[in-house]
């Protein structure tokens, strides 16, 4: 663990001295000792995956670590930030410099200004080294940047003004809040901030505050309240304090920077107290959009595992009421990434402190589909697998063999729905292992795909091996506990079968997973099977599907919903918890109660007078008078899944179907990809160029 | 304005419509001095709570009538708290702890302590036992009903507990064999129809025997939907006709209606649709086994002798797997997809039988 932090140390420290014997350390080791590498890079993973966990918003609360990098690296900044000033005054004041360093998601950055106080050292990352500094230097796509570019100059320039006479200038009646989701290393940082800088305006950002510690003892806690300097106050009041005066006071200039009128405020890492309870959040924003007139960004990472952030904070209620402009980026293109990578990596070996040869085009871009979009991790590859002594490492050969098969496997399972291994089984094992050592990411299936893997599936007498082995490890990919899955699957599967009789058969396998598991001791045990006995039990009783496989042309595309149950089964709790409060004094029994006594109150006219008890009436012995009361709520593709997500996505779902008709084509393109033979190179770069004009609906 | 179920229930053992001999009973064994538990079962609307709240008065007089309703507060070991209401006179108190779901043990133990805690005041002119009603037994955890019955024996000399339930199978023999059993037969049509006459007598409408007879047949036997369902036609129509309809709850005509869906079409996309409904029903609190019952009651309607048998048992298999269940939805449909199959076999068969 030791060697781990000085690591962390080394990284983000910039050029300190006693540096030097610690990159030795990584030099040191004999080259040919495989486990040792092994061991370096994962340990160099873990580098940059806590880097990472630093840089995706602070959703883990990981303080410790923060903690110890920024106390090591700048005993000053760490002072600064535990104040609630922590205001990112300029990019380049040089306290901040630091800061900036630790969380820029750049791609290309000149060598700072006042470089000359820093040697030349590689031991940057060149992820901060070559940030952004213009427009023209993001990745990230044109449409996307002029998006927030126009968001930025219509929400900047106009000022937010009553008067008091009644003539309105300018005037806004609602405060402009964006919010940038889209995954971790995109570039949604980066966007604003060249942005930013282009627009001449300022950003303050919101940095969570270091905890101040008490080095006074506590005997004098009678008068604590005046003991000077040691009052500490909650995040939470140090966040409603940042933004009443990032609001309200311009930069002071003492810098000598020229302060200017417009500002924004950047809030990425949020106090972690409202992960807790996003409603203290809200209630904040709520205040700050009443008073506020300078125009808030906040920046949302998805995530693919637990509750989403987005949701928990910002949830379709609030985003409407306060208008918030929800701006979401997608994965860095592979054209553009690749393109990125070589001219960081040439200018590296030309201008670097060590030699290396570029790396071969096919190297760049396995890198780049292996980072699934994400730039920032790219780069991270990038660098370590430029590094001199990793030269020799076996992928790079592994990847020129099987150059093919990697390019198929890894752009399914990173840019078109990570779908189907069954082709090259054997081959995506190693491949995949290759591809972790170089810093790709894990990949997790979203939902939308886990469940588009089953019931999309074709049930191929020749696949049944690799079925068996393949979908238990959906169910675990999609971050799902079975029960939750089965529900989804139920959900949905209905509108995959033609089949009266196949109906039938998963109908019962679905009862039957759903029995598995009565038991509440052994209940953990037997989710997964369960989740087996449904998933298998759909795929192998759709005989319809299997017939049309033979075709080649599956059914349309059925969009997915999410599961009813839960929605349904938490309304009726609340329905049966109302109807015993306020029709306490009838005193029966929940069922009597129910389907006796308030469907006959309502037909009896009795009067009832308590108003609460008239509505509730009248809302509970009203069934809906169409015919088939509608649908859910439908899936987006990039969902995850809370247990309580139970928020419409009204606006949404225009956008979503979009997007889900993209991901048919994506899915059904990769089943049969997986049947036809490997394509020629040509043939692939057209898919991709496809792909990209596909994902950016260009 | 309160409904006639509860303006018109006799409050005396003499009062009882029907069941007299067993009402005779039950007045002396409170006149016999030794009273012991008692498990009252019988199907719903027979009026157990009805025979029980006229014991209660024949043990302590007119003062059980006075009720309250009360919000007791528990706290379970893991220091959850669990929040009950309760109805209680000086003399008893009723809960149903099957409110509370699982945690309804430790309701039962202290709720039962707290009461068995107290002696009565003036024991010498009055019984020197307190009576806990513990509605909805058979819907008890197994965990609480090995609870009560350890309590049942400890405090028995200060109180008795009036168990109420459904049906007995659910309740552990354990319990059943500390209590006298009173089963409460559910009314006869007759009968239920005599009862329908008296209260609009007392109502001073006039109730034609035929329409009076018609309820009875639609309220299954149940008293307290009879009578519902005759103030309901009150509202509908008066003076009562005697061919006129008997309302039924809304819910009961959507269910008769989804059935209907399902005989007049078998397919996935129906199903869809029919799921949809079920749906639309389990938010309105209809509980999956009632609409599971209600769908087979239509559904076999429809179907041919031999057809009975086999829907019957792929309901009675469903319905079992639903009760044990957590997700009830699944076994809806599964229940649902096996007639629409059986049913769509059936006629297929039968129309090839004609060529």
């Amino acid at each position: 663990m030791k060697s781990q932090k000085t690591l962390v140390n080394m990284w983000t420290h910039n050029g300190a001295s006693g540096v030097q014997s610690e990159t030795i350390d990584l030099t040191y080791s004999p080259p040919r000792n495989d486990k040792k590498r092994r061991r370096q890079n994962s340990e160099l993973q873990s580098v940059s995956s806590k880097k990472q966990a630093q840089w995706v918003s602070s959703a883990f609360g990981d303080f410790g670590d923060f903690a110890d990098v920024s106390t090591s690296t700048q005993g000053q900044k760490a002072k600064n930030s535990s104040r609630s000033k922590n205001v990112t005054s300029k990019p380049d004041n040089p306290l901040q410099q630091a800061q900036q360093i630790c969380r820029g998601a750049g791609i290309e950055r000149g060598p700072p200004k006042n470089s000359k106080r820093r040697p030349q050292n590689d031991m940057e990352l060149w992820s901060d080294k070559y940030a952004p500094k213009s427009q023209s230097d993001l990745a990230v796509h044109k449409k996307k940047i002029s998006e927030v570019e126009s968001w930025l100059q219509v929400h900047l320039t106009a000022k937010r003004k009553v008067n008091i006479i009644g003539f309105f200038v300018e005037y806004y009646s609602f405060l402009p809040i964006a919010l940038l989701t889209g995954p971790a290393g995109v570039g949604k940082t980066a966007t604003i901030k060249v942005l930013a800088k282009e627009l001449k305006c300022d950003i303050k950002e919101w940095i969570n505050p270091i905890a101040t510690e008490y080095n006074k003892d506590f005997q004098n806690m009678s008068d604590f309240s005046k003991v000077e300097g040691y009052t500490s106050e909650s995040q939470l009041s140090q966040f409603q304090q940042f933004l009443l005066r990032a609001n309200k006071y311009n930069n002071l200039g003492i810098f000598g920077e020229e302060s200017c009128s417009k500002k924004l405020i950047l809030v990425e890492d949020f106090p972690n107290i409202f992960f807790r309870d996003a409603s203290l959040f809200h209630d904040i924003i709520r205040k700050y959009s009443k008073v506020g007139s300078c125009p808030l960004i906040f920046i949302v990472s998805d995530s693919t595992s637990g509750e989403s952030n987005e949701r928990l904070l910002f949830p379709k209620d609030l985003q409407q009421q306060l208008h918030i402009e929800n701006i979401s980026f997608n994965p860095v293109a592979l054209t553009s990434m690749t393109k990125v990578l070589t001219k960081i990596a040439q200018v590296e070996s030309s201008q670097g402190t060590h030699k290396f040869t570029v790396p071969s085009r096919n190297v760049i871009e396995s890198l780049a589909m292996s980072s699934a979009g994400d730039i920032r991790g790219a780069i991270n590859a990038l660098q370590f697998a430029c590094l001199k002594d990793t030269g020799d490492l076996t992928w790079g050969s592994s990847v020129k063999e099987n150059k093919k098969s990697i390019k198929k496997s890894s752009s399914k399972d990173n840019f078109k729905g990570k779908m189907s291994k069954e082709k090259s089984c054997e081959t995506s094992a190693s491949v995949e292992s290759d591809l972790a050592a170089i810093g790709g990411r894990d990949t997790s299936l979203f939902l939308f795909r886990a469940l588009g893997k089953v019931l999309y599936c074709k049930s191929k007498y020749w696949t049944w091996t690799i079925i068996e082995t393949t979908y238990d490890d959906v169910v675990e990919k999609s971050h799902l506990s079975g029960d939750y899955f089965s529900a989804y699957l139920h959900q949905n599967y209905l509108e995959f079968y033609s089949e009266l009789s196949d109906v039938e058969r998963a109908a019962d396998y679905l009862s039957d997973s759903d029995n598995l598991t009565v038991e509440w001791a052994s209940r953990s045990v037997l989710q997964q099977y369960a989740a087996a006995v449904a998933t298998r039990g759909l795929i192998h009783s759709n005989s319809a599907r299997a017939r049309f496989s033979s075709g080649g042309s599956g059914l349309g595309w059925k969009p997915l919903h999410k599961p009813q149950w839960y929605s349904v089964m938490k309304q009726a709790r609340q329905n049966c918890d109302s109807a015993r409060c306020l029709f306490k004094n009838y005193a029966k029994p929940p069922e009597v109660l129910q389907t006796e006594i308030l469907p006959y109150i309502s037909l009896i006219n009795t009067t009832l007078h308590n108003p609460g008890q008239i509505a509730f009436i009248q809302d509970i012995c009203k069934f809906s008078s169409s015919r088939f009361p509608g649908r859910s709520e439908k899936l987006d593709e990039k969902d995850v899944v809370p247990e309580d997500s139970l928020e419409t996505d009204q606006q949404q779902q225009s956008v979503s179907d979009l997007k889900k008709v993209d991901n048919e084509l994506k899915s059904d393109d990769t089943i049969t990809n997986s049947q036809s033979k490997v394509k020629t190179g040509a043939e692939e770069e057209g898919e991709e160029e496809e792909f990209v004009i596909e994902e950016f609906d260009d | 304005m309160s409904l006639w179920v509860d303006k018109h229930r006799p409050n005396s053992l003499q009062k009882l419509d029907y069941h007299k001999e067993q009402a005779s009973h039950l007045k002396k064994l409170v006149n016999g001095g030794d009273f012991p538990h008692l498990l009252v079962y019988g199907p719903s609307g027979a009026g157990k709570k009805t025979r029980i709240m006229c014991l209660l008065r024949e043990l302590y007089g007119s003062g059980v009538e006075k009720l309250r309703i009360e919000q007791n507060t528990f706290t379970t070991p893991s220091n959850k708290k669990l929040e009950i209401s309760t109805i209680s006179s000086n003399y008893h108190i009723e809960v149903n702890p099957s409110d509370v779901g699982n945690n309804d043990r430790v309701v039962i133990q202290e709720l039962i302590k707290t009461v068995a805690q107290v002696n009565q005041l003036e024991s010498a002119s009055q019984k020197d036992f307190k009576v806990v009603i513990l509605t909805e037994v058979d819907r008890l955890s197994k965990d609480a009903q090995h609870a009560l019955r350890r309590t049942m024996e400890k405090y028995m000399a200060t109180c008795r507990l009036i168990l109420c339930c459904n049906s007995t199978s659910k309740v552990i023999p354990a319990i059943r064999s500390r209590c006298l059993g009173v089963r409460v037969a559910a009314p006869t049509i007759d009968e239920i129809a005599q009862i329908l006459q008296n209260t609009c007598k007392k109502e001073s409408l006039n109730l034609p025997v035929d329409l009076a007879r018609k309820i009875a047949e639609k309220s299954n036997r149940n008293l307290r939907r009879a009578l519902l369902m005759s103030e309901a036609c009150r509202v509908q129509q008066y003076p009562f006709s005697p061919d006129q309809e008997v309302t039924e709850p809304d819910w009961e005509l959507y269910l008769k209606e989804t059935a209907g869906l399902i005989i007049q079409q078998q397919s996935p996309k129906r199903l869809l649709e029919v799921r949809a409904r079920i749906y639309e029903l389990l938010t309105h609190c209809i509980p999956p086994d009632v609409i599971i019952r209600g769908l087979l009651q239509e559904l076999i309607t429809n179907c041919d002798g031999q057809l009975k048998c086999e829907v019957v048992e792929a309901a009675a298999y469903y319905e079992h797997r639903l009760q044990l269940g957590q997700k009830a939805i699944y076994h809806l449909e599964a229940f649902i997809a096996k007639f629409m199959a059986i049913y769509k076999r059936f006629f297929e068969e039968g129309i090839a039988d004609l060529f």
